[in-house]
């Protein structure tokens, strides 16, 4: 349940965010909301990567169906033919790797504050 | 423990996002993988909405008057505006909109400004672009533009609209290419805008064979240059027709003969990259008394390099002033080629040579002063700063200009060595009313002949063959420009510049240009073939095409009841007349006992063909290889220095001229068999059968014309992702229908002056300059198969004759 919720926070955290911030800011939202919703350091980073991915991914998912995947394409192709889909996984994970990370650090941070 | 872990994640996560936020990771040209990946900032950003966005109300700053502007089912813009000035502020935000780093990133190729974003590996170009004088000729246009107070409020007005448009962007906003380049656009001016007339001067008016005609002519010695490299085909059909009379007393031009005027020796070394031959272009108008309809029809295909995004961007401009349509160019204002309620106009190339070199004699060690009819005079230097994107200092370029134009270069590996350059397009123009774009908005603005011919005194350069048809019925045609008056001969060759006899003795009176109004035969036409026939009174030299001008004044001759389809027809036309005075020469001194069986079949498709570039037929590939084989064979005692040595090469016609009248010349002698001299049919022979075993070595299929032209349209910026790689479609460089692998028709216009104008066009590309967009390339297939749009000349605001796809309005505040 906290960690769903942590998800959801961070995805519509994150969506605010990134439309005012550098790109890396899910890094620090991710980081932040882990830290408040006390995830678990075992959980923190999958929990932060599915957030940020969903985010990234959902995003980019939205944008390529509205242009009906003609850019994805081209990138794709530039990239090395790794096609739209291919493109969407990318982003995707690049996004998530960086809510993971965050959320890690999020969660590291929250145990140095707990009694030993 | 828990301190350790918790930094190390910290400091781990910091590297990782610095490398994603790294220019050009590892030497490589990536662009910060982060940025450019977040749907939020990156690329995903520009995978804008395939639906048209709705009508909108858009607040402008510096917006004087009003303005509306509709889109229809291509993505044309319709602008209506309250005045000009807010006309142009409004086709500048447009084009900017839709065009922004194509403006960008031409205008940084001919300012030579390409290294401030692409680093040191375009230094070289940037360098050659300085001391070529780029800039300095867009400071003296600008200097013209000060003066003009019409021409300065249209630039100022256009200048304006693109700002706004750059300053109502975020980075995320930015098109692709900046992203991907990783570089922020800036803020645009008029001297932009006026580098962009700068580049089309270097496209179209650079081209000059001073050194190699220079080289070729001490190597081959003067008679047999002459022979070889004629200035006149005798077998041109010239723009203005052979007998029209020149209606003006020829200024007197002295014919100064006291000191040897042209340099004669060997210049070691290659040439400099120029533009590629036969950037050509086509346009005629055919009167009323030719057409089925009785009305006037004007068309009109420039060609020029194929891009992505295109050239031209299409639009219609309406004030109360003018209600014109036509192409643009991203980075001027106005229309280039079009067409108002009165008139259409188009424009081709007129090849005269306005470039000429000359041999500066310096007069001390450190080339500083430099002899002028025996006394020295000092150089004015120039610096040119060149930033370096990585570099930390700026590398500074000094140019040294002598009374003939800057010394581009100056290093002893370069054949131009102390050499100066003078280019009718460095001169600032000397004080009138209006100058180039003055012309264009006064084309735009016409509504018969006189104001055409007032519009034309106004422009430069690059020189143009203006056509012109209206309502009334009238046609016209002019060659337009700046021309140098010249001694005879004066210019072919490198000159001696110590000399100040050898300079141009002026310009050509606008008024005496060579021009044709309302002809007899019923057609006015130009494909960049002589501009007239040796009668002109004033001597020009340059390059100039052979054989589509020929065939389209044939055709135009022949043809009576013309129909817009025939004149559509006709510029999609294939058929070229250098195949059809070639072959049969070749066939000729063919000796067919030599030939295998499979050289017969070869030989037979040949025979059958009709000298039509077709996409499908197979004869046109032997054909030209045929051709490029034995012109090669023939020549090879100038192309063996083809890699050491810049030389000029004789003409094709020239080459037909050969093997028609003189097969047994001794150019035909292969210079490698010491015991017979061979004659045309051994060359043409041997050629043929190399050509048979070369296409059965690589084509052993066989290979359809469209398929060994291999046409591409190419990304501006060379990203091969945004290219489009194949067109399956026909033509030949020689045919009206001027498609080669990577130049052709940029642009075809046919217009009908009836009582209602009414127009046809097409572009191999689409309105949008995005990649994204699915108006980046959309005309291309139906431009491949000869298609045209009826364009929507809206007549007002409420016109829906078409359909409007949205609109929106610019309010000033």
């Amino acid at each position: 349940m906290r960690v769903s919720l942590f998800i959801l926070f961070t995805i519509i955290a994150g969506f605010i965010a990134q439309l005012f911030m550098p790109w890396w800011s899910i890094v620090i939202i991710a980081g932040i909301l882990s830290f408040i919703f006390d995830i678990k350091v075992g959980a923190s980073f999958w929990a932060g990567f599915v957030a940020s991915a969903l985010l990234w991914g959902g995003y980019a998912c939205w944008l390529n169906s509205g242009n009906e995947g003609i850019l994805a394409a081209r990138i794709g192709a530039l990239i090395g033919d790794i096609g739209s889909t291919g493109l969407l996984v990318a982003t995707a994970i690049i996004g998530g790797f960086f809510g993971a990370l965050g959320a890690l650090i999020g969660s590291l941070g929250r145990v140095l504050l707990q009694p030993a | 423990m828990r301190f350790v872990k918790f930094l190390s994640a910290l400091i781990v996560t910091t590297l990782l996002v610095v490398l994603f936020s790294w220019h050009h990771p590892f030497g490589s040209q990536l662009p910060p993988i982060g940025q450019f990946f977040s749907p939020f900032t990156g690329f995903w950003q520009n995978a804008e909405r395939t639906a048209l966005p709705t009508s909108s109300t858009i607040t402008v700053p510096g917006l004087a008057g009003e303005v509306e502007i509709f889109f229809d089912d291509r993505l044309v813009p319709h602008i209506f505006a309250s005045d000009i000035a807010s006309a142009m502020y409004a086709q500048g935000y447009i084009t900017a909109k839709y065009r922004l780093w194509q403006m960008d990133i031409g205008m940084r190729q001919v300012s030579g400004r390409l290294s401030e974003v692409l680093g040191a590996r375009t230094l070289e170009l940037d360098t050659r672009q300085r001391r070529m004088g780029l800039v300095y000729a867009a400071q003296n246009a600008v200097v013209a533009i000060e003066r003009s107070p019409e021409e300065k409020t249209i630039f100022d007005a256009y200048t304006a609209g693109v700002n706004a448009w750059i300053s109502s962007l975020k980075p995320k906003d930015y098109p692709l290419e900046f992203k991907l380049l990783n570089y922020k656009p800036e803020a645009w001016s008029a001297l932009k805008s006026a580098l962009y007339f700068k580049n089309m001067a270097q496209t179209l008016c650079i081209g000059n064979d001073d050194l190699e005609s220079t080289t070729t002519r001490a190597m081959l010695g003067a008679e047999l240059f002459d022979f070889l490299y004629p200035d006149y085909n005798p077998k041109q059909s010239p723009i203005i027709p052979a007998g029209t009379n020149w209606n003006f007393e020829p200024l007197q031009i002295a014919q100064d003969t006291a000191k040897p005027a042209m340099i004669s020796e060997r210049i070691q070394h290659r040439s400099l990259p120029r533009p590629p031959r036969f950037i050509g272009s086509n346009n005629w108008a055919v009167s009323g008394s030719k057409t089925s309809e009785g009305y006037p029809i004007l068309c009109n295909d420039p060609h020029l390099r194929l891009t992505l995004p295109s050239i031209w961007y299409e639009m219609q401009l309406h004030t109360p002033q003018f209600n014109t349509y036509g192409v643009s160019l991203p980075g001027l204002p106005g229309i280039i080629i079009g067409f108002n309620e009165h008139i259409a106009w188009g424009v081709t190339n007129v090849g005269h040579d306005v470039v000429d070199w000359y041999k500066i004699t310096w007069a001390n060690d450190e080339r500083t002063r430099y002899l002028l009819d025996d006394a020295a005079r000092e150089v004015t230097i120039r610096k040119e700063e060149i930033k370096v994107r990585g570099k930390a200092k700026p590398v500074i370029e000094e140019v040294k200009y002598t009374v003939w134009g800057p010394v581009v270069y100056e290093s002893a590996t370069s054949p131009y060595q102390d050499m100066a350059m003078r280019w009718v397009a460095h001169d600032t123009p000397e004080a009138r009313d209006f100058y180039d774009m003055g012309t264009f908005l006064r084309l735009m603005a016409a509504k018969g002949y006189e104001d055409y011919s007032i519009a034309l005194t106004g422009y430069d350069s690059p020189a143009q063959n203006f056509v012109f048809a209206d309502k009334t019925g009238a046609i016209a045609l002019k060659v337009n420009g700046k021309f140098p008056l010249k001694k005879k001969g004066q210019g072919r060759f490198v000159q001696d510049g110590s000399y100040s006899g050898n300079a141009w003795k002026g310009f050509i009176p606008k008024s005496q240009v060579p021009q044709t109004y309302n002809p007899q035969r019923g057609f006015v036409s130009s494909a960049n073939q002589h501009s007239t026939d040796p009668s002109y009174p004033y001597y020009y030299n340059g390059g100039f095409d052979d054989y589509r001008g020929r065939y389209i004044n044939r055709r135009l001759e022949q043809m009576q009841q013309v129909t817009v389809q025939d004149m559509m027809d006709l510029q999609n036309d294939n058929f070229t007349i250098k195949a059809e005075e070639a072959l049969p020469q070749l066939l000729r001194h063919l000796q067919p006992t030599e030939l295998g069986k499979a050289e017969q079949e070869q030989l037979e498709q040949l025979r059958r063909w009709d000298y039509r570039f077709s996409k499908e037929a197979v004869a046109p590939v032997l054909f030209e290889m045929w051709f490029a084989e034995a012109y090669q064979r023939t020549f090879e005692e100038l192309l063996q220095y083809r890699d050491s040595m810049s030389l000029i090469y004789p003409e094709s016609w020239m080459f037909i001229e050969l093997l028609t009248t003189y097969p047994d010349h001794i150019l035909f002698d292969d210079i490698n068999t010491k015991d017979r001299q061979e004659k045309a049919s051994d060359i043409v022979t041997a050629a043929f059968r190399k050509t048979c075993a070369d296409l059965q070595e690589q084509h052993p299929e066989g290979i359809a014309w469209a398929k060994y032209k291999a046409t591409k349209i190419g990304h501006l910026g060379r990203i091969n992702a945004f290219d489009f790689p194949f067109v399956d479609v026909g033509g030949y460089r020689d045919a009206p229908n001027a498609i080669k692998s990577d130049h052709g028709p940029s642009w075809r216009m046919v217009v009908q002056l009836g009582p209602e104008v009414k127009a046809w066009g097409v572009y191999p590309g689409g309105q949008s300059g995005n990649p994204g967009s699915k108006y980046y390339d959309n005309m291309i297939q139906q431009w491949a198969e000869g298609q045209y749009n009826e364009l929507f000349f809206m007549k007002d605001k409420n016109d829906r004759r078409q359909p409007i796809r949205t609109g929106w309005q610019l309010r000033g505040h």
